[in-house]
C-alpha cells in the first residue's frame, strides 16, 4: 500500500505534480523531487533561514513545513526572482555593496528580502534588522546586508515613483 | 600561544602551557582564529587592563607607554618570533582621536556618578584592545602540517589573445580570491582583472599548496601569484625589446605595456606581447608565456590593529548595548577595501559572540547543555552593531607586497574589546575580572555581586 501523497504545487510560475510522502519537508521535496537547489538547507531546525521561500505570499522556511502542508500553494523561490542576466534589484545590490561573501545564506537572504520589501516599502535600518533576524549570515557580519537591502528599497521606490 | 606577549616590549616572558585530553568540543575546529591567537591576545589585553586597575591608570595610557616602538621592528619578542613591521603609536593615537577618547571617559566619569546618585541605572563601558597578529603560516624551516611544509602556489598562464588563467594552492570560501589575486595579478602584469580567471580548488590542474585558513592565502599564495606574475613580466620584457629592437634593459614596465625609455611613443602592450610570445619566432626565447611560483615565506607576516567599542550596560536586566564600535586594522598593503572591510565586520561578528554569549555549556553529568541553535548563540542582524572600520598602511617588509592578512584579525582583537568594555563598564564599582561569556545573566550576576541591586 502506498502512502504517498498526490502533491500539486506551482513553483516559479511553473506547475508541478509528484508523489511524495507528506511528512517529507518542503525543502527536500523541492531540492531532490523538484531538482531546485537554490533553497539551502543550513540547520533543518528552522533557525538559519538558509531554506527560505516564499508560500501564498508569505515568507516561510522551507525546512519547517511538511510538503504535504504546502499542497495545493504557490511558491516562489530564489530561481523565480532573478536570473543571471537579468537580476533582481536586490540581487544587483547584493553585488553592489558585498553583501554576500560565502554564499550560503544568499538565496535565503534576498528571498526574505523581498518579502520584507513588498510588507514595507520603505523601512528604516531598524526594520531591516528586525525583519531578517531570521536569517542567519557567518560571513559578513550583516552589516553590508543591511546596506544591500536600504539601497535596493531606495532603488525600487525611485523606480516606482519614476513610474507614476 | 608563543604570541602572547601582544603588542608590548616585554623583554623577558616565560609560558607554561597545560595540554588536556578531553570528550568535550575541542579546539581548533572553529573559525575565523576562535583557537590560536584570539586566547593569546585575550590574555595579554586583559593583564594589560587588571595592571592598569593594580597602578591605578589609564588603560589606553598604560598600553601606549609598552607599545614595541616603530624604531624597534623587526622585533624579536621574547618567546622567538620576529615582528616583521608595525606603527603601534599611530594606529592607537589615530583611534583615541577619532573616537574621543578623553570624551568618552569625562562621560563615563558623569554617568557614574549619576548612577551613585539614582539619577540612572545604565553603567557605561569603554572596551579597548590593541592586538597584534601572527599570521600567513609559514615559513617551510618552521611551519609544518605533518611533515608537509606550508608554501603555496600560483600558476599562470597567459593566453595568446592577452588574458590570463591563474591556478591557486587555496580555495575560497568567501573570502574573494577571485578579485583579491586577480587584482594582485593585473598590477604585475599588466593585463586588466576582468580579463584574468582564477581557478582554486581543482586537483586535477592546481599546483600544490596547503589551502586556506590561518589568514594565510594573501600573504602566501598571493606572494606567490606576485611572484609568478613577476617572472611573465621578465619574459614579456625580453619579448617586447625584441620587437622593439632595442636591449632588454631599454624598456621599462609602465601599467600594461612596456615602453622603450625616453621615446614613450614607442611601446608594446601586454596583449601584442602575449601574441608575439606564441606567433613569432624570438631567436634565444621559447615559445609561450607560462609561469608557475612556489612561495615559501621568509617569515610570517604581523597584522595589528587598535579597536575601542562603547556599551551602554542596563544594571538590572544585564543587557548591554553596543553603542559605537571603531575598528582600526592595519594589513599591510591594502588590496581590495570593500574586500577587507567584510572580512572585518564577519570577524567582528564572531568576536561579539565569543564574547556575550557563545559557549558550549555542559550539566554536571557531562551532558550538553547547548546542543541546538536555539540554545547556542549565534547572533542575527539584530544583535549587531554598525561597525565603523578604519586602517593605517605599514607595509610587510618581506612580503612581495607588503600584504599582510586580514581573515582572522578582527576575531582577534574583538574579542578582548568587547569583553573589556563589559568589564569595564564595572571597574569604578571595584571589578577586576570576570569570564566570558558575557551574556546577560552573567552581567546580572556581576553586578549584584558588587552590591549594585541593593
Amino acid at each position: 500500500m502506498s502512502d504517498k501523497m498526490h502533491i500539486k504545487l506551482k513553483v516559479n510560475g511553473e506547475d508541478k505534480e509528484f508523489l511524495a510522502e507528506p511528512r517529507e519537508l518542503l525543502i527536500f521535496a523541492l531540492r531532490e523531487k523538484l531538482d531546485i537547489t537554490g533553497p539551502h538547507v543550513g540547520c533543518e531546525t528552522s533557525h538559519c533561514g538558509a531554506c527560505t521561500v516564499i508560500i501564498d505570499g508569505k515568507s516561510v522556511k522551507s525546512c519547517t513545513m511538511f510538503v504535504g502542508q504546502a499542497n495545493g500553494s504557490e511558491i516562489t523561490t530564489i530561481e523565480g526572482i532573478g536570473e543571471p542576466d537579468a537580476l533582481h534589484v536586490l540581487q544587483e545590490s547584493f553585488r553592489e555593496h558585498h553583501g554576500l561573501q560565502c554564499g550560503f545564506c544568499t538565496p535565503g537572504m534576498i528571498t526574505r528580502a523581498t518579502k520584507l520589501l513588498e510588507e514595507n516599502p520603505t523601512p528604516t535600518e531598524e526594520e531591516v534588522r528586525f525583519g531578517m533576524a531570521g536569517n542567519i549570515c557567518r560571513c559578513t557580519g550583516y552589516q553590508n546586508i543591511v546596506k544591500s537591502i536600504l539601497a535596493a528599497a531606495s532603488e525600487l521606490n525611485a523606480a516606482k515613483e519614476a513610474a507614476q | 600561544m608563543n604570541i602572547c606577549t601582544g603588542s608590548y616590549d616585554i623583554p623577558v616572558a616565560y609560558l607554561a602551557v597545560d595540554g588536556v585530553y578531553t570528550n568535550k568540543a575541542p579546539g581548533g575546529v572553529s573559525y575565523r582564529c576562535s583557537f590560536r591567537v584570539t586566547e593569546a591576545v585575550y590574555f595579554i589585553e586583559r593583564m594589560i587592563e587588571v595592571l592598569a586597575i593594580e597602578l591605578n591608570m589609564d588603560a589606553a595610557e598604560l598600553r601606549r607607554i609598552n607599545f614595541i616602538k616603530k624604531e624597534q621592528f623587526p622585533y624579536t619578542a621574547a618567546l622567538g618570533w620576529e615582528y616583521d613591521s608595525g606603527d603601534y603609536h599611530t594606529a592607537w593615537d589615530k583611534a583615541l582621536k577619532t573616537v574621543d577618547y578623553e570624551g568618552l571617559r569625562a562621560e563615563q566619569a558623569e554617568r557614574v556618578e549619576a548612577f551613585k546618585r539614582g539619577e540612572t541605572r545604565s553603567l557605561m563601558g569603554i572596551g579597548l584592545s590593541f592586538f597584534t597578529e601572527i599570521v600567513g603560516a609559514g615559513p617551510v624551516k618552521n611551519c609544518d602540517i605533518l611533515g608537509m611544509g606550508m608554501f603555496d602556489s600560483c600558476e599562470i598562464r597567459i593566453h595568446p589573445t592577452g588574458s590570463a588563467i591563474a591556478r591557486l594552492g587555496t580555495i575560497s570560501q568567501g573570502q574573494g580570491h577571485a578579485t583579491t589575486f586577480a587584482q594582485i595579478l593585473a598590477s604585475e602584469i599588466g593585463i586588466s582583472a576582468d580579463s584574468i580567471t582564477i581557478e582554486e580548488g581543482d586537483t586535477d590542474t592546481a599546483p600544490y599548496g596547503l589551502g586556506t585558513y590561518g589568514s594565510r592565502s594573501t600573504p602566501v599564495a598571493g606572494a606567490a601569484t606576485a611572484m609568478a606574475g613577476r617572472k611573465i613580466r621578465a619574459k614579456a620584457q625580453m619579448i617586447a625589446a625584441y620587437l622593439l629592437e632595442v636591449h632588454d634593459n631599454d624598456v621599462e614596465f609602465d601599467i600594461d605595456r612596456f615602453v622603450v625609455k625616453g621615446a614613450p611613443e614607442r611601446f608594446k602592450t601586454m596583449k601584442e606581447i602575449a601574441y608575439a610570445a606564441y606567433n613569432q619566432a624570438i631567436p634565444g626565447l621559447e615559445p609561450g608565456l607560462e609561469a608557475v611560483s612556489y612561495y615559501d615565506p621568509p617569515n610570517m607576516t604581523y597584522p595589528f590593529g587598535a579597536y575601542v567599542c562603547v556599551m551602554d550596560i542596563d544594571v538590572d536586566t544585564g543587557v548591554p548595548e553596543i553603542r559605537r564600535f571603531y575598528a582600526l586594522d592595519d594589513c599591510g598593503t591594502r588590496i581590495n577595501p570593500m574586500i577587507i572591510e567584510g572580512q572585518v565586520h564577519g570577524g567582528l561578528t564572531e568576536a561579539l559572540a565569543v564574547a556575550l554569549g557563545q559557549e558550549i555549556a555542559y550539566d554536571d553529568m557531562g551532558n550538553v547543555k547547548t546542543g541546538t541553535l536555539m540554545d547556542f548563540f549565534l547572533p542575527t542582524a539584530w544583535e549587531v552593531p554598525n561597525y565603523e572600520t578604519d586602517y593605517t598602511v605599514t607595509p610587510s617588509p618581506h612580503h612581495p607586497i607588503g600584504a599582510k592578512g586580514v581573515g582572522e584579525s578582527p576575531h582577534v582583537g574583538g574579542v578582548p574589546c568587547f569583553s573589556n568594555a563589559v568589564q569595564d563598564a564595572f571597574r569604578a564599582f571595584g571589578l577586576r575580572h570576570t569570564n566570558m561569556p558575557h551574556d546577560h545573566w552573567r552581567i546580572w550576576q556581576t553586578a549584584n555581586s558588587l552590591g549594585l541591586h541593593d
